[in-house]
Parts: structure tokens; sequence; C-alpha cells
């Protein structure tokens, strides 16, 4: 079989293949349900330096090949993460990043420096691409300038290695890439969700509570294969591609396009064990293209 | 939680538009209780993308299936009405709460709307609530959304009927048959349909001073808890984590007195 691990920020992975932020919940979710040594690693739900009750419902809805969302970081906050989440985490046989947002380059830089070290947190993923929160996330993300400042204040607090996730919904996102990379950043990971809208023509109202969300599944993969491959050719660093990823030969398609690493999202709704399924398809194809390492295919679109 | 290919036996119609589908999923069937739901993969396709839940209405151990009602509303449950009996189909569950065993002495009401009858049926099957201490009030458009009650409820669970244009028992609202009930004291009631009634269920409850549980049913993405998508509102509760909590998992059963009514 192919060597199938990867090296993403400093970290060893034992295949490319994470669950993605918001899609796993803080863990418990999948408690003796999920083989955790099968993937290569988990983002947490994002946290946020206090707890957060999240946008009013409805929150999802079904769009076509895929949902949208405005949970709005419904989370137990910083602390209320490291007492009671924490614990279950540290025990995964599975790399761990936890994922962060602030409403400040200060409170970012607050949380990575409490995070940094603790047992049971391997790498950090700056949530500044959320389009769910309105005192922060995609404002960073919006702003070469601002996730600049943002990756590296969190590099000054923390040594934990640092993943930043950009978002879709800005001019050129290879723009934002640049300015993470030149602030520090480990890795990239893209794309977050895509600000979607719902709306029922009967009753004239938007379906969801907070009227916009981030849309996500199948839907938006061809979006994220362009975003990632347009990213990886402008920087260096790593980058962790995400969006629609539902099999394994849709995650050797963001490898082609030069990604090193992928999450799967969304599907892990549909199918709570996608992400095993991903990785068998991955084991697939490396075997019929004779491929001795995953790395190998990263970055290998023809054009 | 299960994961389990299940095969379906019996698919028709019972009602207008309200279809009975028998699954045989031996693993989920002879776990799930009252009130728990299944999670449906109804496409083979990536359209529609999200699963479907399912109450479940009654369920037979030994014979490995469980029975499930369902209303075509939209294109997830139109793709189900075209599955036929052989046909697989990819099931998550038992997911949610069962109801809490039954129930110190006194009246059990029953108030269900159309196919929010499931939960309350199976638990009246399963509890064996027919010891003259329960009644199913059961509310339909008209007569033809009416499924045959002696097919889903046990037979000597007594049944009252109101329909909204009063081809068969009382013309009127369902709720409208909870206050002779209620009247007689040491009621509990048990509510389940189309949200507008439950509440309505929910305030006439209160009047007569009898707990209400109602079961919601808000859209969900995953069914396990992990979206965090298909919460109700807990306004009086102080910690903002715990403001909103899921229907999938600490649900679908809930106080109707602790729920905020949007």
């Amino acid at each position: 079989m192919a060597d199938m691990s990867v090296d993403i920020a400093g970290l060893r992975l034992r295949n490319p293949v994470l669950l993605a932020s918001g899609t796993f919940g803080h863990g418990a979710e999948y408690a003796g349900w999920m083989d955790f040594t099968r993937i290569g690693g988990v983002v947490t739900k994002t946290i946020t330096m206090s707890p957060r009750a999240g946008n009013r419902p409805p929150r999802t809805a079904e769009t076509p090949a895929g949902m949208l969302n405005s949970i709005g970081l419904q989370n137990p906050g910083l602390e209320g993460f490291i007492a009671e989440k924490l614990p279950a985490l540290k025990d995964l046989p599975t790399a761990v990043v936890v994922s962060i947002a602030g409403t400040s380059v200060e409170e970012f830089a607050e949380m990575a420096r409490r995070l940094d070290g603790l047992p049971g947190v391997h790498a950090l993923e700056l949530n500044i691409s959320s389009p769910n929160m309105k005192d922060g996330g995609m404002l960073f993300g919006c702003n070469p300038k601002a996730a600049h400042g943002v990756t590296a204040a969190v590099k000054r607090a923390a040594r934990t290695p640092v993943i930043v996730k950009l978002t879709p919904n800005v001019t050129d996102i290879a723009e934002v890439a640049a300015a993470v990379e030149e602030g520090g950043a480990d890795a990239v990971a893209l794309i977050n969700t895509l600000l979607g809208m719902a709306v029922d023509a009967r009753t004239r109202r938007p379906i969801l509570g907070n009227v916009t969300g981030g849309l996500s599944g199948p839907a938006i993969k061809p979006v994220a294969l362009a975003m990632t491959w347009k990213v990886a050719r402008r920087v260096r660093v790593p980058v962790v591609g995400i969006g629609g990823i539902c099999t394994g030969q849709d995650a050797v398609e963001f490898l082609i396009v030069g990604a090193s690493a992928v999450q799967v999202g969304t599907a892990t709704f549909v199918n709570p064990t996608c992400a095993i399924d991903v990785v068998e398809g991955i084991e697939a194809y490396c075997r019929e293209a004779n491929v001795k390492r995953v790395g190998e295919v990263v970055g290998t679109l023809k054009t | 939680m299960i994961q389990e290919t299940g095969r379906i036996l019996l698919h028709e119609a019972v009602a207008e538009g309200i279809s009975l589908l028998r699954l045989e999923a031996p693993r989920i069937a002879a776990a799930i209780r009252p009130a728990q739901f299944v999670n449906l993969r109804v496409a083979s396709s990536w359209d529609p993308f999200l699963r479907r839940p399912f109450s479940a209405l009654r369920r037979d151990r030994t014979g490995g299936w469980v029975d499930l009602l369902y209303e075509v509303v939209g294109p997830g449950t139109a793709a189900m009405a075209r599955l036929r009996p052989g046909d697989r189909l990819d099931a998550l569950g038992p997911l949610g709460q069962a109801y809490n065993p039954p129930l110190e002495a006194g009246r059990v009401v029953l108030v269900a709307g159309g196919v929010g009858v499931v939960p309350l049926a199976f638990w009246a099957d399963e509890e064996a609530l027919r010891r003259g201490d329960a009644v199913l009030l059961f509310g339909a458009a008209r007569r033809g959304r009416l499924p045959d009650l002696r097919r889903l409820a046990p037979p000597d669970l007594p049944v009252e009927v109101a329909t909204d244009d009063g081809s068969v028992g009382h013309h009127g609202f369902v709720t409208d048959l909870m206050g002779r009930h209620l009247a007689r004291g040491g009621c509990q009631v048990f509510c389940c349909g189309p949200t507008p009634m439950m509440r309505v269920a929910a305030g006439i409850a209160a009047r007569f001073g009898a707990p209400c549980h109602v079961s919601l049913e808000n859209h969900m993405a995953c069914g396990f808890g992990a979206c965090v998508g298909c919460v109700v509102e807990f306004p009086a509760e102080t910690d903002p984590y715990r403001r909103f909590r899921r229907v999938c998992v600490e649900g679908p059963v809930f106080d109707a007195t602790q729920i905020a009514w949007t």
C-alpha cells in the first residue's frame, strides 16, 4: 500500500484526511462510533473566548446538492472547552486541531496563548472565515492586512502549528493566502462556506433565522477546486483543500490541484463515516496509479 | 446509533398522501423506543442531499422490522414514494431520546395532528397505555387524510377524532377536544403535530395546570448532534451555550413550558 502519511504545518498525519470544523462537534457525537485510527485528524467546532448561544433557528436549509447553515458558532467558550471537551479529545487516537475565532486580534492571540501546549491540542486552525459571526469571522478573512495581523499575533503568542482557514467570499483568495503566509501561517485551509440565502416564495420570508448563511456540500466543490488551485500556485506552505468532498475521487482531485491534505465536512452529516470511505478511496487511487507515496499526487495537474 | 442497510418489506398508501413503509432493519428494530427516529438516505445521488428523519410507528422485535409513516411534502419524500418492496435504504438509528417511562397514576391525553400520531401510537402500544387511563385525540384535515386507526393504534385505546371540515368526528380542531378531558384533573398531555397546533395544545394544557410534552421536528442536517442545526430555544437558560438545545439529541420531546414558541 502507498505511504499515506503527510506533513502539514509541522504535524505528521497518518493520512491526508481530516474532519472539518463544525461537522464533528467536539468529539462526543462520534464517541464509540467512529474509528479515529483510520483518519488523519479532526478539527473541532470553532470555539470563541466566551460561550456563545449561536443564531436563532431555523439554522439549516437544504439546497441543490448541498445545504446552508447559520449556526453562529454555538460553543461553550474557551474555558468551557478546556474543562468539558478537551479531556475526551486528548484521548482520540488521531491529530486534534482546535479551531478558534476571536472578535479582535488580541482575543485571537490570548486564546492561542491559553491553548498552546495543552495536551490534546496538536495545532490551531484560525477561523477568520465564518459568514455567521457578525463581530469577527469573515471580517478578518476578507482583508489581507487584517488576516496578516491576526496570523502574526497568533504566531507570536503560541508555538503550536497554525493553519489559517480562508473564506471564498473575497475578490482574490490568493491575495489573502499570501498575506497569512507572510504573517507566519504554517498552512492554509480553504474554502469555508460561500455566503448564501434561501427564500420561501410563498411566505416571502428567508428560510434561515439569520437570513443569510454559508453554503456547503457537493454544490461548492468546483468553486473550492478552483480556489485551491489558485492558492496552491501562490503560496509555498501546505494547502488543505475543503469543499464538497464526498468520495476518494473528490479528495484526489484536490490533491492534484495542489492540496497536501483535505477536510471532509458536510458529507459527514449524510454519512457519518464518510471520511474513512474517502481515505479508502485515495488508497485505491494510489494503488491503481501505482503511486508509492500519496504526496506524489499533490500538484500534478496537467495543463 | 446504528447504521444499517434496511430492506423495504411493505410500502403502501394508508391515506391521501400518507404512506406506510416497513423496513427490515433488525438491529435498529431491536433498539428503537417510542419517540426515537431513524434518518434515511432516500437518494443514491447527492440530490436531495440530506437524510430524512422519520419517527417510528411500530416495530417487530422478532421479525426485525420497523414501521414508518410519512407524508409526501418535498423532493425527499417524493423520492421515497417511488421506492418499492425489496429496495434498500441506508438507515441511521435509533436517534433522539425516547419518552420517559410513564407516568404515575393519572390520565394520559395524547394529542395528535396528522402523521404526528406516529410516536404517540408507538408509545401507547409499547407502554400499554390501555388501562382505560389513556385517550388519543386525533386531528386531520378531512376524512381522506385520516389513516385507518385500527392499523395504527392499539385496538383498546379510546380514540376521538376531529377534522377541519367535519367530514368525520368533531368539526374543528383536535385541540377543541382537550378541555373535556383535562377538566377532570390529574391529566398529562403528550402532543405531536404541526407547530401551531402544538402551541395551542400547550396553552390549553397550561390553563388546566396539566404537564405537557411536545415532540418537535425542526429541520435537521445530520440527526445525531454534530451540526447543531435543529435547535430549540430555552428562554430561561442563563448559560448561553445551553440556551439552544438540539432536537435530535436532547429531544425530540420537550416540556412545552420550557421552550420558545417561535
